[in-house]
């Protein structure tokens, strides 16, 4: 019985945490797998040097133009997955490209292996993503509990009220005008700021 | 009412994005009916496939691009354009040392633009092994066939000229380090790498080619025929923004709005000169008066935005003078498939 040989996943991405958790998701008996975190000349380089069968990006990085016309200065010759996969239905394209990820096929691949390489890379991008939004959601909420501290302490200080009667106000204030506290709060902090001045 | 009144734009940080950016600031989507949300996009790649897979309506496009797709793609959804947006807004830029070079070689204290191709013929004779690398940022764009007719001007080697592909935010970098030589590029990258420091303008596309269309308006031919009604509002707005931009008067307004970090994200300095008709050679010196260096047009003529099947026609030269196209011949009913003057007339019959 022979060993197939691993195929060769190269992937591009700068934000190392996001190649890392890729990267770990390959099953790398299977494949074997680069990656690569530089952009302009030395990316042509090392991408040249790799050889690789498949390349895996973020949609969204400035570098794809660059790998989709690596053939015009390189042996290689990448073709996007997304425009020329079998059924090329417009679902697919679309699932593609709203993952985030974009495919490049170089050669002769087994069309088993690219999906499977895809799918890992679907999943994990999203997984990503979703922890990138929630860190965002947490930092936002953190902000706007900050904000509305600092306008009740104002409030505290100039108005001589208690805490609960500085917050209470600011939610009738917020009630009465259909906005929300954060935002009663950034009112009362940039009047502040120019009482103050 | 039209078909569909939210809308999805894609546009890239380019000074020429400017008709979708003015047409969202002055509201004039909105007067057509239209509400829409601009999609700053990082590569032609992914604005491309993100028409084809609907996330788009429409999109700012490089004028070749159309007829690149409809070339590549026989089947599926057609990448068209029924509208013309802006002319010129290129220009080449070569680094300080190649600028040292050629002045040393020619007895000169600095360079005055437009810079003839033939002192890199000078400079390819001089050294029997010196070779050149410019950057373009896609091969089927007008700053790719630029860069190639300014070179075949005065019969500069192209096989000691590597053309290579970069996006504009890469080149100022590979410029520095000494990647590249020079890049064609749109602005305001010229105009960003002359303020960095790193590189010396030397002529504008309307150096090496008469006025000419630059970007267009892209979309799909089945999104055109399920939406009409809407194609033809879109185009009215653009046009409206087209006719807004093209008074001088306004052009520091349209600066200062793609200046802003939703946009452009650059400072005025580096995005107002070419809206304003001036090409920086070096920081520092006198400006050259390019009055059309960002050109957007009024409707004076009918035709003023049609994607005439003339132009098609030049680009298919220009694709196979670059060894894109076997022969343009194989190739001249794409013209009529990408670029579409029928709904640029019809859209005039709605809107006149």
């Amino acid at each position: 019985m022979s060993v197939a040989k691993a195929t060769k996943v190269l992937l591009i991405e700068r934000d190392q945490a996001k190649a890392k958790v890729v990267l770990e998701a390959l099953d790398c008996s299977s494949y074997d797998v680069k990656h690569l975190s530089c952009i302009g000349i030395s990316l042509l380089k090392e991408i040249d040097h790799a050889e690789p069968d498949l390349i895996l990006m973020d949609v969204e990085s400035p570098s794809r133009d660059v790998i989709e016309n690596l053939n015009y200065i390189s042996q290689l010759n990448p073709k996007p997955v997304v425009m020329f996969s079998e059924d090329e239905d417009q679902n697919t394209i679309s699932e593609l490209v709203k993952s985030g990820v974009s495919a490049y096929v170089i050669g002769d691949v087994n069309a088993e292996r690219v999906r499977s390489v895809i799918s890992v890379a679907i999943a994990r991008f999203q997984e990503f993503q979703q922890l990138k939004n929630e860190l965002k959601q947490t930092k936002n909420l953190l902000n706007g509990q900050k904000v509305i501290n600092k306008a009740k302490t104002w409030l505290m200080t100039k108005k001589q009220l208690s805490e609960e009667q500085a917050y209470h106000r600011m939610r009738k204030m917020a009630m009465d005008n259909g906005q929300k506290v954060e935002e009663v709060a950034k009112n009362i902090l940039s009047i502040a700021s120019v009482l103050e001045d | 009412m039209t078909e569909k009144s939210v809308l999805q734009l894609g546009i890239m940080p380019l000074s020429d994005s400017a008709p979708f950016v003015v047409a969202q600031e002055c509201g004039f989507f909105n007067r057509y009916g239209l509400e829409v949300q601009l999609c700053m996009q990082n590569s032609w790649s992914t604005l491309r496939e993100k028409l084809y897979a609907g996330i788009l309506d429409a999109a700012q496009l490089l004028a070749p691009m159309p007829l690149a797709e409809n070339i590549k793609l026989n089947e599926g959804p057609r990448l068209i354009t029924p509208m013309v947006l802006s002319r010129n807004g290129n220009a080449i830029s070569i680094s300080h040392d190649l600028q040292h070079e050629i002045c040393r070689l020619n007895g000169k204290t600095e360079l005055l633009q437009p810079l003839s191709a033939r002192v890199l013929e000078k400079l390819l004779a001089e050294d029997g092994e010196r070779c050149l690398r410019f950057a373009a940022v896609h091969p089927y764009s007008c700053h790719y066939y630029q860069l190639l007719s300014w070179f075949r001007s005065f019969d500069v080697s192209l096989e000691r000229i590597e053309i290579i592909i970069l996006p504009p935010s890469q080149m100022v970098t590979a410029l520095q380090c000494g990647d590249i030589d020079g890049f064609c590029v749109s602005s305001p990258w010229n105009t960003k790498a002359v303020r960095s420091g790193n590189a010396c303008t030397v002529l504008t596309a309307t150096d090496i080619w008469p006025s000419f269309p630059e970007k267009v308006l892209g979309l799909l031919d089945c999104w055109y025929e399920s939406k009409p009604d809407t194609c033809y509002a879109l185009m009215a707005a653009l046009r409206d923004s087209c006719q807004w931009l093209s008074s001088s008067a306004n052009r520091l307004e349209a600066a200062r709005i793609l200046s802003r970090q939703d946009y452009l994200d650059l400072s005025l300095d580096v995005v107002a000169p070419s809206l304003l008709g001036a090409s920086l050679g070096n920081a520092q010196k006198q400006a050259r008066q390019v009055p059309q260096y960002n050109q957007f047009l009024t409707i004076e003529n009918r035709s003023d935005f049609s994607p005439l099947a003339s132009y098609g026609d030049w680009l298919l030269v220009q694709m196979q003078r670059a060894g894109q196209i076997k022969s343009r011949d194989d190739f001249s009913d794409v013209v009529g498939r990408a670029y579409r003057e029928d709904i640029y007339e019809r859209a005039w019959e709605v809107y006149a």
